[in-house]
């Protein structure tokens, strides 16, 4: 091993009891239950116990074979940690020094920091270094995988971590290609910490999702986490579909008149589940599982509509935008933005057919996201 | 102003110019304000127009 802290080993200078160390870390503050592991974003409290000198520094970090992190370094042997996904597992080491006496020693002990692999590949991909925002994300991860619809998602765009740069990513294949569904961001939205912004002028995302391509027919489902309450002209809130609303898969949160509305189109008709709308703040669910099974709720189990005529459901085959309408005639694959839309999108997903349960789950997950990232609403 | 749809303005966004129903072509405040591309400082020169949005109705 070469640490480069320029001590060779469990052993100090000076004369009499040989200077030792030993390290155990604990899920109390009162260190009486030993842990050999956590999650990411929760505390653990380190606990360095001198034998035969007095230390009156330590130094604490975490090393995982190749990276160092710096714990802390103080006079007292007693610290605790809240790791984050930037480390997994290793060893937690303790240094301790006498300044008085000259004598060292150092201990380590094993240590793993669990972190679902998603959420880890889409922390890294997307830069995300806050532990608050590394443990939401894992959170959600996890619940949607306990949920088992995890599977059922084809992008989740969970809007963490305030930049363009890191509001691209699709947590589900979190490349940066066009093929993985990330996000490319046009015209003048803005990102921060509650999401991202659209000006509802020219400001929209491309998903490069094609639904004919990357969903099925009579089995999908789109979702938008708005926290913005405003009756906005004719915007549509994310969606494709042709000049006639042909072929759509569209959803409008909350328009001038207070209507709102999700699509699922065929070659004749938008095929729209409607209602009136005076709170455009939550997380909406449009969902056909069946071409006589659509619902459109909002926070998990409020029905704003429902539908069991039986109706064809035909995908649009140019990519579905989020804050705009791809007006694309079918056959003429392009870009197309329209009808933008200007509500704030801290979550958007698309995906699969959702059941009543799946949506409700989904609200669940999400919710706890947003709470853990303080932007609930 | 046509020829910078497409451009990246601050490294990850697309400057989106449109047209109102006029004509005109523009882009927004957030854009210019947004721009880091030396390159493409020039719109901050940029005037400030009065547009009228279409408003669409047939969706």
């Amino acid at each position: 091993m070469a640490l480069g802290i320029g001590i060779s080993g469990p052993r100090g200078g000076g004369g009499g009891a040989i200077p030792s160390l030993s390290i155990g870390v604990y899920s109390d503050a009162g260190h009486t239950i030993p842990i050999t592991e956590t999650n990411i974003g929760v505390t653990a409290y380190i606990l360095a116990t001198p034998t035969g000198f007095a230390p009156d520094n330590y130094l604490f970090f975490f090393y995982d074979g190749s990276l160092i992190e710096k714990i802390g370094e103080q006079s007292g042997g007693s610290i605790s940690w809240t790791p984050s996904a930037s480390l997994i597992n290793g060893s937690i080491y303790a240094v301790a020094s006498d300044s008085v006496s000259g004598d060292k020693s150092w201990s380590n002990v094993d240590f793993d920091v669990n972190i679902d692999p998603d959420a880890s590949a889409f922390i890294l991909a997307a830069g995300i270094t806050d532990p608050t925002q590394q443990l939401a994300i894992d959170e959600l991860v996890t619940q949607l995988k306990a949920y088992s619809i995890w599977s059922k998602f084809k992008a989740i765009y969970p809007f963490v971590g305030g930049t363009a740069f890191s509001h691209k990513f699709n947590l589900k294949n979190p490349l940066d290609t066009d093929a993985a569904y990330r996000l490319a961001f046009s015209g003048g939205g803005t990102h921060g910490v509650n999401g991202y912004l659209p000006n509802g002028t020219n400001a929209y995302a491309n998903t490069f999702l094609i639904p004919s391509v990357a969903l099925v027919n009579a089995d999908w489902h789109l979702s938008y986490y708005s926290r913005t309450n405003v009756a906005a002209g004719t915007d549509f809130d994310m969606g494709c579909g042709d000049f006639f609303g042909r072929y759509s898969s569209t959803m409008f949160l909350r328009r001038s008149g207070n209507g709102i509305g999700f699509d699922s189109g065929n070659a004749s008709s938008p095929n729209r589940i409607s209602s009136t709308e005076t709170d455009s703040t939550g997380l909406y669910v449009g969902s056909i599982r069946s071409t006589s099974d659509r619902t459109f709720r909002k926070n998990g189990t409020t029905v704003i509509g429902s539908d069991t005529s039986t109706l064809t459901n035909v995908l649009l085959d140019s990519s579905l935008l989020l804050a705009a309408y791809n007006e694309r005639s079918f056959g003429s694959t392009g870009l197309s933005p329209n009808y933008y839309g200007s509500k704030q999108l801290a979550f958007s997903s698309i995906g699969d057919g959702l059941t009543n349960t799946d949506i409700s789950n989904l609200y669940t997950a999400v919710q706890a996201f947003q709470t853990t990232l303080g932007r609930n609403v | 102003m046509e020829l910078l749809k497409g451009v990246k303005y601050d490294g990850e966004q697309l400057f989106n110019p449109i047209q109102d129903i006029n004509g005109d072509w523009f882009i927004s405040e957030e854009e210019v304000f947004g721009c880091t591309d030396t390159d493409y400082f020039w719109v901050r020169r940029l005037v400030y127009i009065e547009i009228e949005l279409p408003i669409e109705t047939k969706l």
